[in-house]
């Protein structure tokens, strides 16, 4: 709101991609922003930080040890030895992934019982720090102490949800705890919510009314309550069979099916994330 | 929100976005402190001549400012001394060409009064709503600003953020104190958490902003100036001011340098024939219209009254202790622990004074 000055050329970005329900694309979200960014000649960082291993999957990766993961920085004997695994790296330069995996629900219990457990990433980050332009962190389903670890490492936080109620509702409540958390934990800068990506968006009435795309007057709509509250949207991803195959086979988007229009809206964000 | 849901959607996002408010003035704050430490960035010279202050429509007032002569004339020697401003002033640019002062407008008077033709400045681009509140916070953050002004520029925060006129925060504040003191009434609880916050950011609570910081905006003049020059502390001003005027002046030169204990003994020697009243004036405390009126009735009622006075307490007390079932009653009970609080206050003027109870 108020200019600062840019002393640095740019300064690394970090993205948290947060949701709060399971299955609306985080890790979808996570690999083809990397991917895009790494087309517009940005290095790229993910960070996996949900114990599900999602991101293992959607890199075409496998398994880590658990000595391997994100888990291994958040110790003590963690000297800069990051775990980084080259992702697609026979296609496109400058995505590294460092996965996550089971024992990351093992961590988030010994960070509750660290000093600074919170701010133990962002420490981390600021002692040895990473060469690359960008890092993203996908971030488990639902609120707990990985997120907040992740919002206290990052720069920008990008939301994803589906158009349904249940998930607006609980994106609603994500928005609430970002804003009371980073005030709690006196982040400075604190991170900035980049904007909402709409995903798996079907062409039935609730999403169409939840996105204001119903022409009903009186209805309130996400993309209305979202501008009063300054916060963006961007455009929706159609559900698409492709996404979820484009995962299975380990891959972007952009690499198994170039010409999908969710291409152009992964590149939007890329370009977000960039200039934001 | 779809055609069928049942939670409107507004509802979903009502505690998002008032952790949002909260959140943003913490943010302001910081922002505000990162632009002083870092005074040369993205900052331009600006011709005085087309920055004007803050302009803004009816229904967005902003509070008093007092420019202390004083004060003035230090900073202006300091200008003078450095040859123009330092630390950039912070403005937006209106639609007529003109830049709009919403920080350090006390800076840019000094420039014009000196003749110097130019301030460094930024320009930013702001809402009349932010630039008001970023205005106020500005404000509160810096250094000269006196309790009086603080409380000012508080209660326009309160009334932006609220969207209550002066009179409802007042009120509003009232009830939260009264709620906190466990007394009947109620209280909205979101607002209450937004004037909470508001007053946390600047490190106070409302039970004492209420009794210590209102007051002062009701200050006689005599008392208002002694304030703002410095030469009486609130405490004694809130003090003072329930005197009755015409001793207003005498009682300002007369408490310089004392503290509040000191002046409470000076008052009960000025006050002998009226000695019940400055335990009265505890009661009533953050309504000073009452008061107000309370102490004409006292002063100008001859001396002979005061002992009817407590008579009728102890009397009334006397008849009232039979009617048990009424003291079941929380507003009953509310009010007999304030009469309560009120004798222990006596008893501690009487210990002060020597006199044994």
């Amino acid at each position: 709101m108020i200019g600062r000055s840019d002393e640095l050329p740019m300064p690394q970005k970090r993205i948290a991609i947060q949701s709060n329900s399971g299955g609306v694309g985080k890790t979808t979200l996570a690999v083809n922003l990397a991917y895009q960014l790494a087309r517009k000649k940005q290095t790229v960082a993910l960070f996996g930080c949900d114990p599900n291993g999602s991101l293992t999957l959607f890199c075409g990766l496998d398994d880590p040890v658990p000595d391997q993961t994100v888990d291994y920085i958040l110790r003590p004997e963690f000297a800069g030895d990051y775990p980084l695994f080259s992702a697609w790296g026979d296609r496109i330069s400058g995505i590294d992934a460092c996965l996550g995996g089971l024992i990351l629900s093992e961590t988030a219990q010994r960070l509750t019982m660290t000093k600074r457990g919170e701010y133990l990433l962002a420490d981390k980050l600021e002692d040895y720090p990473l060469p690359h332009d960008i890092i993203i962190f996908d971030c488990p389903g639902t609120i707990e102490q990985l997120h907040t670890v992740t919002l206290a490492a990052s720069t920008h936080i990008l939301i994803t949800l589906k158009p349904e109620d249940k998930d607006i509702d609980a994106v609603a409540k994500l928005i609430d705890w970002i804003y009371r958390t980073r005030q709690e934990l006196r982040l400075k800068p604190a991170p900035d919510i980049l904007g909402i990506v709409p995903n798996g968006f079907k062409d039935r009435a609730m999403h169409r009314d939840n996105l204001g795309l119903s022409n009903i007057a009186d209805i309130e709509t996400l993309p209305d309550i979202m501008r009063t509250m300054g916060i963006s949207m961007f455009p929706k991803i159609n559900d698409s069979a492709h996404i979820a195959n484009a995962a299975a086979a380990g891959l972007p988007l952009g690499l198994f099916r170039p010409g999908e229009p969710a291409n152009r809206i992964y590149a939007e964000i890329a370009d977000a994330v960039i200039g934001g | 929100m779809a055609r069928l849901s049942k939670r409107p959607m507004s509802t979903m996002f009502q505690g998002a976005m008032s952790s949002q408010r909260d959140d943003e003035i913490s943010q302001l704050k910081a922002e505000l402190e990162q632009l002083r430490s870092q005074p040369t960035a993205a900052s331009t010279q600006l011709p005085t001549q087309q920055i004007v202050p803050l302009r803004l429509p009816e229904n967005l007032k902003q509070p008093r400012r007092y420019f202390a002569p004083d004060k003035m004339a230090k900073l202006k020697a300091s200008i003078d001394k450095h040859q123009g401003v330092l630390e950039p002033i912070l403005v937006r640019a209106a639609e007529d060409g003109l830049y709009e002062i919403i920080s350090g407008e006390r800076r840019w008077r000094c420039c014009c009064e000196l003749g110097i033709e130019t301030i460094p400045a930024m320009t930013v681009e702001m809402t009349d709503e932010m630039a008001l509140e970023v205005a106020l916070i500005a404000h509160l953050l810096s250094e000269e600003i006196s309790q009086i002004e603080e409380t000012d520029s508080i209660m326009g925060l309160l009334m932006l953020r609220l969207k209550k006129s002066f009179e409802e925060v007042k009120k509003l504040l009232g009830q939260i104190k009264n709620y906190h003191s466990g007394m009947i009434g109620s209280v909205d609880e979101e607002e209450m958490q937004v004037a909470e916050a508001i007053l946390e950011e600047f490190d106070l609570k409302v039970s004492s902003f209420v009794s210590n910081r209102l007051p002062l905006l009701n200050l006689a003049p005599v008392v208002l100036e002694a304030v703002r020059g410095g030469r009486l502390s609130p405490t004694n001003a809130t003090l003072i001011n329930r005197q009755p005027e015409e001793l207003h002046e005498h009682l300002v030169q007369e408490s310089e340098g004392l503290t509040k204990e000191e002046l409470m003994k000076l008052l009960s020697q000025v006050n002998k024939p009226l000695s019940t009243r400055p335990a009265l004036g505890e009661g009533a405390m953050g309504d000073p219209e009452t008061l107000g009126i309370s102490q004409q009735q006292d002063s100008s009622s001859p001396n002979q009254n005061e002992e009817p006075v407590y008579e009728r307490v102890y009397t009334q007390i006397k008849v009232l202790r039979r009617k048990k079932q009424l003291f079941k009653n929380r507003q009953v009970q509310s009010r007999i622990s304030k009469i309560d609080k009120l004798l222990g206050e006596i008893t501690s003027i009487a210990q002060e004074l020597g006199i044994e109870v």
